[in-house]
């Protein structure tokens, strides 16, 4: 009868795990801003360095239980335990189905690891050394691991390729090595030896849990052929092993009766077993040599009293087996501090999620009211209630001839179902006119549409790919020819089409909307000969008198630029953000600065890309400096208004500075626009969703432009007074560079620490 | 971050694959160890998955024919030797010779794919801009720089007339309607034919771009000689050629009723079809009573119109062009297919409500068409959707099919979008 291991070793050991714990709790609060913190929260928590690491401490108590246990029964102290703690997380990376990431530590010979499923050079300890030499020197590499995709190969590749199997995430794991003096053999089944099997066959006889060594067994009644190669490698690995030091005859024997179907080739792979048995002693310890055992592994799921979750499992490399009563002990140990994990993880999960959710729900319903101020307030009464002011005021391009103001008056009084019944051919602008009306009616129904869809892939998945569109002709261009919004976006405050124009600046060249007129050209266009700058208003006739076969009766080219392709997330996605920042500053100018655009009858809004952090750093000026982050991944684009007082960016970069939402996940209230601006900001910018949060964004910022003289011919806003007209309000923002080809990197060690 | 991403220019380099989803191309040293979820053989195992988050055109330069192959179906992943990664020193020039030379290989290879031109995958293109200046521009500057695929780059000056000598393998011609250029007797259909119109997106950025020199840049040839087409002009000339040779298919009852609808319905089905999209009708699916008709009747034959049948799980069985009561059906071969979401969840595959099961669905699919793209207007519901398939807006496809065709951009959009 043998003695068991003392209840208050085992007490002793779980106060001093959720001793640990509560301390943490206390100290931290699980203050959680973002998945981020919530992922650094737990892995401050699982995985800080040395002796404090919970798993560490929890391997610790294991082993010192197992040795109690083979003092107390007279067994032998084993030479050797690898003690895995390996915890199925809850927060791995903000996604139950992803793993945190790496954090391989190094305390004399406690390693502590944790896997994340990415590239892993793992230290060289024994067990490493079992998995890397049986495989990597294999040849070819057996397909089922292949298929894997991870290398190199690793015990922890196996064992979270087999996760089914092992249950939980590799977290920590302690390496024991026993003292000569510890040595002693009080006890031994020599029938154990005596079978002539690899000594993993003998450990799900004595009752260990032990899944893989199952699997194996499963296996080796299999074609070794098949798909469980790998399995049957190891297996052979083991067998060699055994050999070397039982010196057991070569043939598999009757083990249990199962036959053993060795392939062709077996005395090299029994070489093979010899030459990774040699570099295995050779990594243990020389007084160790000589013990005639073998390294096996148990598996000991831990699954909660009177629950059926699995939360992990601890896994034991040794040279001794476990019998069923240590390895009861073991589990009833862990599953307290492993109920205890999940709890604070739960709580952690419980105010991401609220947050989380909080903050999608808030960036839906802020682009939702938004479009339905602007979009909603705006632009489609004036569709419903004017239309006909559009058509008045296109009436005025350079492009029309012929004053029509007169019939236009009559249209809008008897409509143009009416007024196509005395359209002759002496009437051919107001035709021209209609044709204009309905192709920017066209255009605005497509922007319409896509807002629609910016706000329904805003409010649920924010894409991680993107295209490459060129920044003027995509982004740019077809702004400046809505000229539906143009003209409504303003109109309630008297700010029609014809006041709008822009000014473009990419690398540093003007680029213009130009209009050549042909030579012998029939009239329906201003004399001249020379190029024309179109401004927004003659896009609309530009864009709106189209033939049938799709050719334009004015067509207009961009000049003075070179492309510049830039990354365009969610292919027109990206385009909609862009264009809900436009819009917003628009609006906010017409709001704002109302009597200076009336003073002047014109509202310029200037575009500027500059492709350099130096470049942008020139060109602005921030009182708090320039935030935006330097990147060569980046290229950066300036929004600014000539009506805006360029003393407010102080003030207004504090505004888009704030948070979305509150800590408990509740909307902040007011400055809806500016936080429109920073939620397409940060899309635009590639940015995830939790950085709509970020009290200090490093992807948006407000600061003055410097203007050259030619940008000055506009006063400022009348608000501010004179004395600024070398400066405009500017909104910054960061665009991703557009790259042609990615190429991948190999070969080069990817740990990293958790610093790093 | 775990990964060691670096850029310079044109390029990025990193050792994580995933940060290399934003380029269009993923180069692989296959002289390296490879990872299998790159290159992995078997389009059962659940490799696609992985790959339907990195780029959609995968090519491994492998210089050594002993090393091991990859032997994962073209497209996503092409095999290729002869070129050498650049290194992270390489000038600008040398970037962009090696990012059009690349871009060589694929075309060259979408040629063969498309079984065109026998053992010579050489086809021509023809650019009209209705801007003689503009014409003349392109011809100069590529009349030493003709890409290896092209048999012949034609850039007519003037409006092209019967017979349309101009007339080439690709054709992109400003304002003249197909119905023209088919008009004439005897003369073989071209392969793709897009008429562009003057505010389309992708003809305006042709229009815009220099072909002759970047200015921004420094000559790289003698005045006299000739200087080489400016890189975007010499890069936009290969997404074109690309963008002619991918065979889109359509699944989307809004598309096909919107044409049905239409009173051109036949002239705009051709249109598309010159491009190289077609558009679904009619989906037998093994197992259910009914085939699934997205646009006019069930008994009426419906030319230029595509009929599919597949198994449940997704196996293509047949795809064919309807060729009209008297004549049998065409069969047909696709590179991209875009599937609306509702038809897919509803129709076609209504028991398929699993993640795994979808995923099960678009992997047997994609044995036949490499890339899938699910589409819907309600915003992006992973839950909903397979892992290995992309996903796009609805408004993408009315935009570059329906109100503004441009097969350019809607295949550029389709090969960059993920899942």
């Amino acid at each position: 009868m043998s003695l068991r291991v003392s209840d208050k070793l085992l007490d002793k050991a779980r106060e001093r795990v959720i001793e640990i714990l509560s301390e943490y709790e206390s100290k931290k609060g699980w203050k959680i801003e973002s998945y981020k913190d919530a992922t650094n929260s737990i892995a401050s928590l699982l995985y800080e360095r040395g002796k404090s690491s919970l798993y560490y401490l929890t391997a610790e108590n294991i082993k010192d239980i197992i040795i109690e246990w083979k003092r107390s029964n007279f067994e032998r102290i084993p030479w050797f335990l690898s003690i895995w703690i390996s915890y199925n997380t809850r927060l791995a990376g903000g996604s139950p189905s992803k793993t945190v990431r790496v954090v391989p530590r190094e305390d004399s010979q406690t390693f502590s690891y944790h896997y994340d499923g990415g590239t892993f050079t793992p230290k060289n300890g024994p067990i490493e050394k079992w998995f890397q030499n049986f495989l990597s020197s294999t040849d070819p590499v057996p397909e089922e691991y292949a298929r894997s995709g991870f290398f190199p190969p690793s015990i922890h590749y196996y064992l979270t390729l087999q996760r089914s199997q092992v249950g939980g995430n590799l977290t920590a794991l302690v390496f024991w090595w026993a003292e000569e003096g510890n040595q002693q053999y009080v006890w031994r089944d020599e029938s154990i030896l005596a079978r002539n099997a690899p000594g993993i066959l003998y450990i799900p006889l004595t009752g260990c849990v032990h899944s893989m060594s199952e699997q194996i067994l499963r296996n080796l009644n299999l074609n070794f052929e098949g798909k469980e190669l790998w399995s049957f490698w190891y297996a052979i690995f083991l067998r060699a092993l055994f050999l070397k030091f039982s010196d057991a005859p070569t043939n598999c024997g009757n083990h249990k009766g199962s036959k053993c179907r060795n392939p062709k080739g077996s005395e090299a792979l029994l070489e093979k077993g010899n030459k990774i048995c040699n570099e295995i002693t050779n990594s243990v310890p020389a007084s160790s040599k000589n013990i005639p055992s073998l390294i096996s592994m148990t598996n000991i799921r831990v699954i909660a009293r009177g629950s059926d979750t699995d939360y992990g499992s601890v896994i034991v490399f040794s040279d001794v087996v476990f019998p069923s009563g240590l390895i009861a002990k073991i589990q009833d140990f862990v599953w307290p501090v492993f109920v205890f994990l999940r709890q604070a993880e739960e709580h952690i999960l419980g105010l991401l999620h609220l947050k989380y959710y909080g903050l999608r729900s808030a960036v839906a319903a802020i682009m939702a009211r938004n479009m339905s101020h602007l979009l909603g307030s705006h632009i489609e009464p004036g569709i419903q209630n004017d239309l006909i002011s559009l058509v008045k005021t296109v009436s005025n391009s350079q492009l029309l001839n012929g004053n029509v103001q007169n019939l236009i008056n009559n249209v809008a009084q008897q409509g143009w179902p009416s007024a196509f019944r005395w359209l002759t051919n002496q009437h051919e602008v107001l035709r021209d006119l209609y044709q204009i009306q309905q192709k920017a009616l066209d255009r605005y129904a497509l922007y319409r549409q896509r807002r629609m869809d910016f706000i329904a892939r805003v409010a649920t998945d924010w894409p991680a790919w993107g295209v490459g569109f060129d920044f003027y002709i995509n982004f740019v261009r077809p702004f400046l020819a809505n000229s539906v919004l143009l003209h409504f976006v303003g109109y309630s405050d008297g700010v029609h089409l014809d006041w709008l124009d822009f000014d473009v600046y990419i690398g540093g060249s003007k680029v213009t909307e130009q209009y050549t007129p042909p030579q012998d050209t029939e009239q329906h266009t201003p004399q001249q000969s020379q190029p024309i700058v179109l401004s927004p208003l003659d896009m609309a006739v530009s864009w709106g008198l189209v033939k049938s076969e799709g050719g334009a009766r004015y067509p207009s080219r961009p000049d003075g630029y070179t492309p510049v392709t830039v990354w365009s997330r969610g292919g027109d996605m990206a385009v909609q953000a862009f264009h809900v920042i436009l819009e917003n500053i628009i609006r906010n100018s017409i709001k704002h600065c109302l009597p200076s655009i009336k003073s002047n009858k014109k509202l310029r809004i200037g575009i500027r890309l500059f492709q350099t952090h130096r470049q942008l750093s020139d060109a602005v000026e921030c009182p708090e400096g320039l935030r935006l982050k330097a990147s060569d991944d980046l290229v950066y684009v300036v929004i600014s208004s000539d009506a805006d007082c360029p003393d407010k960016a102080t003030d207004l970069d504090q505004k888009i500075c704030e948070p979305v939402i509150k800590e408990t996940g509740e909307r902040e209230t007011g400055n809806w626009g500016m936080k429109e601006i920073k939620i397409a900001a940060a899309f635009l910018g590639n940015r995830g969703l939790e950085e709509v949060n970020n009290p200090n964004p490093d992807f948006v910022q407000i600061c003055k432009v410097r203007m050259s003289d030619a940008n000055r011919q506009y006063g400022p806003c009348q608000i501010c007074g004179d004395g600024h007209k070398s400066q405009q309000l500017g909104y910054c923002l960061t665009l991703p560079r557009f790259y042609y080809v990615g190429i991948l990197k190999q070969g080069a060690g990817d740990v990293v620490s958790a610093s790093e | 971050m775990s990964s060691q991403r670096v850029s310079k220019d044109k390029l990025l380099w990193s050792s994580d694959p995933e940060d290399l989803a934003i380029a269009p191309f993923l180069v692989v040293d296959g002289s390296h160890e490879i990872d299998h979820k790159l290159i992995g053989t078997d389009p059962d195992a659940d490799l696609y998955r992985s790959r339907s988050k990195l780029p959609s055109r995968i090519v491994i330069i492998d210089n050594d024919a002993s090393q091991r192959a990859s032997n994962a179906p073209f497209p996503p992943v092409l095999r290729v030797g002869g070129l050498r990664v650049p290194k992270r020193d390489a000038g600008q020039r040398d970037q962009e010779t090696f990012i059009l030379t690349l871009y060589d290989r694929w075309i060259e290879n979408l040629i063969k794919r498309r079984g065109l031109c026998g053992n010579q995958p050489r086809i021509g293109v023809s650019i009209y801009f209705e801007d003689q200046s503009k014409a003349e521009a392109w011809e100069e500057a590529f009349k030493n720089n003709c890409p290896p695929w092209a048999s012949e780059l034609k850039f007519p000056k003037s409006r092209p007339k019967t017979p349309y000598s101009d007339l080439s393998d690709v054709n992109v011609w400003r304002h003249i309607e197909l119905e023209e250029v088919l008009e004439e007797e005897g003369k073989s259909p071209p392969l793709f034919y897009e008429m562009t119109s003057y505010h389309n997106a992708f003809f305006s950025f042709l229009y815009a771009v220099d072909p002759k020199a970047d200015r921004n840049r420094e000559p790289t040839g003698p005045p006299s000689g000739g200087s080489p087409p400016s890189f975007h002009a010499q890069y936009l000339l290969r997404q074109l050629v690309e963008s002619a040779l991918l065979r889109v298919l359509v699944i989307d009852d809004r598309v096909a009723g919107t044409i049905w609808g239409r009173q051109d319905k036949d002239g705009k089905l051709k249109d598309l079809r010159y491009m190289g999209i077609f558009i679904a009708r009619k989906i037998t699916v093994d197992g259910q009573k009914e085939p699934i008709i997205l646009a006019g009747d069930q008994q009426e034959s419906a030319r230029g119109w595509v009929n599919l049948h597949l198994q449940e799980d997704g196996s293509i069985k047949s795809i064919e062009i309807d060729n009209g009561e008297d004549s049998a059906p065409t069969p047909a071969e696709f590179d991209v297919l875009f599937i609306h979401q509702t038809i897919f969840e509803n129709k076609i595959a209504p028991s398929r409500k699993e993640r795994w099961q979808k995923n099960e669905w678009v992997r047997k699919c994609k044995r036949k068409i490499p890339y899938v793209i699910f589409h819907s207007g309600r915003g992006k519901q992973p839950e909903l959707l397979p892992e290995n398939a992309a996903f796009l807006e609805y408004s993408a496809l009315q935009e570059h099919l329906l109100q503004e065709p441009s097969k350019f951009l809607l295949t550029q959009i389709a090969l960059s979008a993920k899942g």
